[in-house]
């Protein structure tokens, strides 16, 4: 039981944060939670 | 004389600009053309600060060098 | 409606954009630091309901078509149609901003003037008939400052009236807008709008100070940008820098989160939990040693990246950058770079994402190329946690290591940027060198604060998603083996199959075994990952990674954890880094060049490290030294002969045409 409460919640977090990764790449930054860093650049290519 | 043999503290006035044309050009940006007036402020290392119009630049050797004034 | 900033460099179009905007863009204390337009809303309580872009456009001296700046500002208001224009202007410098100002006038869009930094220019005792001004320039004057907030919402009103009745303003002069003609012709049509811009600031500016007059920023600046002390100056000042985040408070700090939160607090409480809800050994040693000791090995080096983000931010905002490339000019011109090169060093000290951009200030070709392939020698955020993970586990009592480090990148520099100048042949006596010095100001708390805070967000983010997931997969790839089977060992897992392939080439690096190769590879994707996955291969949950019985204690000597480190420290740079300099090269030769040259750099120092160390404190011949010593014969060679080949060719280096 405890394994598939935890196994679930540990494939939405994974998943989540894959999809954070996807997403970001395609919004064009350079590394998830950048933000565009100190870049001045709305798209860093 | 070059800007580069003037001293510090000294305000002079530009003859001719020599060099190559990227410096020209980058001069003539910020205002650093013939009868205009461009002071010494200080000498540091082998590069110079200087005030035109107001603002305060480092100027290195080269450049100093293709700048004539007046004497 | 789109509002855009036009002016000069350092005028404060970025302060005004972040004020506006409530973004956090970029501001550095030197000229060139926006290197491209920036776009955002403009805040709710300057909009008022309505929808306005505020485009923060990389600052100009002119648009004149001889110019190399001339097409950003140009293009943009040709393609983008902004519906008003505002004229950043710095108030200490009229005479010279008038001359971009006539230009801006020319272009036919409704127009306002902001009068930036006017506490500035009040100290200076300038004082500016902003309504003198405005009925000559016919158009409305304002005076702000943007970071004190002041004359922000009077701006903005003016310019929403300026769009909405299309107040197109006239030009000065119409005998000014020449449509063709010699670059020559451009030339004297240039001074003729110099002496325009005298006289309309020598009408409506009075100053009661001289600005030929030493200030009290030119005092400092004979002590600080002084042929003597100006480096051993910014020597202590990086050093400093680098102590207080490394040792200092970002290393207590970090002591503290890796040794008892991640070490104990957090993994113990997840296995109370994870036992009391029945959970599989399978399940709660991916959780435990899998994520929350690969993300948290790299967690727990929060607090050295965000003071040392804090620090550097202090460091931009006062001014100092512009005096460091002065002073660092005479030396970077004899490695083929240019004085301004330091700055993007210095920025890739944090990340070198935004110092490989910010070459663009390096106006000569070869210099900003060779620039932006050395920028990623500078220790990065994201290299920090290997750095003080081998710092705490092998030298744990001395303070030198870290500061040591930068050290070496130095050196580093300094060689790889000799042998890139001898490779390419390149002579850059003839590059120039003009910088403008913005005056001393003290740095901003609540800018460094911001910027610290911003770091962290992203950090933690970032390890939350990609170091995450990278953790993950490698504890997943070491306990599986091809089938899918579940490994006793992890000698036969799909990890250890793929680290295998290349581990042999890491011999010469005292490099033993799979897991090296494995968290190298990591590497690449975040830099942060090699700490997680040494965490995830080699932690048990007793023992931690970071502890005094570390398991890395078994796999390494001193010597070959030092090439360890020097290995992840100078090889490329994670996939987004070397993206950046894809784009700033420009050219795929220049890329490929610069990836093989970064590698073959790390390579090599890691050898060095490792055989030299190895002998010198063992008295034995470490292994793989014959493969060193072919290794090392190779690159001289291919040094010697791409030298002489450039040499003896009159064409101009790769680097200056690819």
């Amino acid at each position: 039981m405890g394994d598939i409460i935890v196994g679930t919640i540990l494939v939405i977090v994974l998943g989540l944060a894959l999809y954070k990764v996807i997403k970001d790449k395609k919004d064009g930054k350079p590394c998830s939670g950048c933000d565009g860093c100190s870049c001045s650049k709305k798209k860093c290519e | 004389m070059t800007l580069f043999e003037g001293k510090a503290n000294n305000t002079y006035i530009i003859k001719e600009i020599k060099g190559t044309e990227k410096i020209k050009n980058f001069l003539l940006t910020l205002g650093c053309y013939e009868d205009e007036d461009i002071s010494i402020i200080s000498k540091i290392s082998d590069n110079v600060v200087v005030n035109v119009k107001n603002a305060r630049y480092v100027l290195d050797k080269e450049i100093l060098k293709n700048i004539i004034i007046y004497n | 409606m789109k509002i855009a900033l036009a002016g000069n460099p350092n005028s404060g179009k970025t302060s005004l954009f972040n004020t506006l905007t409530g973004e956090k863009a970029y501001v550095g204390n030197w000229a060139g630091v926006t290197v491209s337009k920036k776009e955002a809303y403009l805040k709710d309580e300057y909009a008022k309901g309505e929808k306005i872009v505020i485009v923060d456009l990389p600052g100009a001296y002119s648009m004149s078509p001889y110019t190399s700046e001339e097409s950003i500002t140009r293009d943009y208001v040709n393609n983008e149609n902004p519906d008003v224009i505002i004229n950043v202007v710095d108030s200490t410098n009229l005479n010279r901003s008038l001359f971009f100002t006539s230009q801006l006038l020319e272009l036919g869009i409704p127009m306002v003037i902001a009068l930036n930094k006017h506490d500035l220019s009040d100290k200076k005792e300038i004082t500016i008939d902003t309504l003198g001004l405005s009925e000559k320039l016919e158009c409305k004057v304002v005076t702000i400052s943007a970071l004190k907030f002041e004359g922000i919402e009077t701006l903005i009103q003016f310019a929403k009236k300026a769009s909405r009745d299309n107040l197109v303003p006239n030009p000065i002069d119409m005998n000014l807008i020449i449509t063709e003609g010699d670059k020559q012709t451009y030339k004297e049509n240039d001074i003729k709008r110099f002496n325009l811009a005298k006289q309309i600031s020598n009408t409506y500016e009075k100053r009661t100070i001289d600005t030929t007059l030493k200030t009290r920023s030119d005092k400092i600046d004979e002590i600080v940008a002084n042929k003597v002390w100006g480096l051993p100056i910014f020597a202590v000042i990086m050093w400093a820098v680098y102590w207080f985040s490394q040792r200092g408070l970002g290393g207590y700090l970090s002591e503290y989160l890796n040794e008892v939160f991640f070490g104990d607090i957090v993994p113990t409480t997840a296995i109370n939990i994870l036992e009391s809800m029945n959970v599989s050994g399978f399940l709660q040693a991916l959780i435990v040693d899998g994520i929350i000791g690969g993300v948290g090995a790299v967690l727990g080096f929060l607090p050295l990246i965000m003071v040392l983000f804090f620090c550097l931010s202090l460091l931009e905002d006062c001014g100092y950058m512009a005096r460091v490339a002065v002073i660092m000019n005479r030396y970077f011109k004899k490695i083929g770079l240019s004085g301004k090169s330091i700055i993007p060093m210095l920025v890739g000290s944090g990340c070198a994402i935004p110092g490989i951009m910010s070459t663009r200030t390096i106006e000569n070709t070869t210099a900003r190329r060779a620039t932006a392939i050395l920028t990623p020698f500078v220790p990065c955020g994201a290299k920090l946690p290997i750095i003080g993970l081998f710092a705490m586990v092998f030298f744990p009592t001395s303070a030198w290591v870290a500061p040591l480090t930068y050290f070496i990148a130095i050196l580093v520099i300094i060689t790889s940027g000799l042998i890139i100048k001898h490779m390419f042949n390149i002579d850059n006596s003839e590059s120039l060198f003009i910088i403008e010095l913005p005056e001393y100001k003290w740095p901003s708390l609540k800018i460094a604060t911001l910027s610290m805070l911003d770091k962290a967000k992203a950090f933690i983010i970032k390890a939350g998603t990609i170091i995450l997931l990278c953790n993950a997969s490698v504890w997943l790839l070491q306990s599986y083996d091809f089938s899918l089977h579940i490994v006793e060992n992890a000698d036969f897992s799909m990890l250890a199959y793929l680290g295998g392939i290349i581990s042999p080439l890491f011999i010469p690096l005292g490099m033993v075994g799979w897991q090296l190769a494995a968290a190298s590879i990591t590497g690449f994707i975040a830099k942060e990952n090699v700490v997680g996955s040494l965490a995830v291969m080699f932690a048990i949950s007793e023992e931690m990674l970071h502890s005094g019985i570390s398991p890395l204690l078994i796999v390494f000597t001193p010597v070959t954890a030092f090439a360890f480190m020097c290995f992840n420290l100078f090889t490329p740079p994670c996939f987004a880094a070397i993206g950046a300099m894809n784009s700033e090269l420009a050219s795929r030769k220049v890329l490929a060049f610069g990836v093989g040259f970064q590698v073959m750099v790390g390579y090599t120092v890691a050898m060095l490290i490792n055989q030299i160390g190895t002998f010198v404190t063992t008295g034995n011949v470490a292994d793989g030294f014959v493969a060193s010593i072919i290794i090392l014969i190779v690159e001289v060679a291919v040094f010697i002969k791409v030298s002489h080949n450039s040499r003896k060719s009159a064409k101009q280096s790769m680097l200056a045409t690819a």
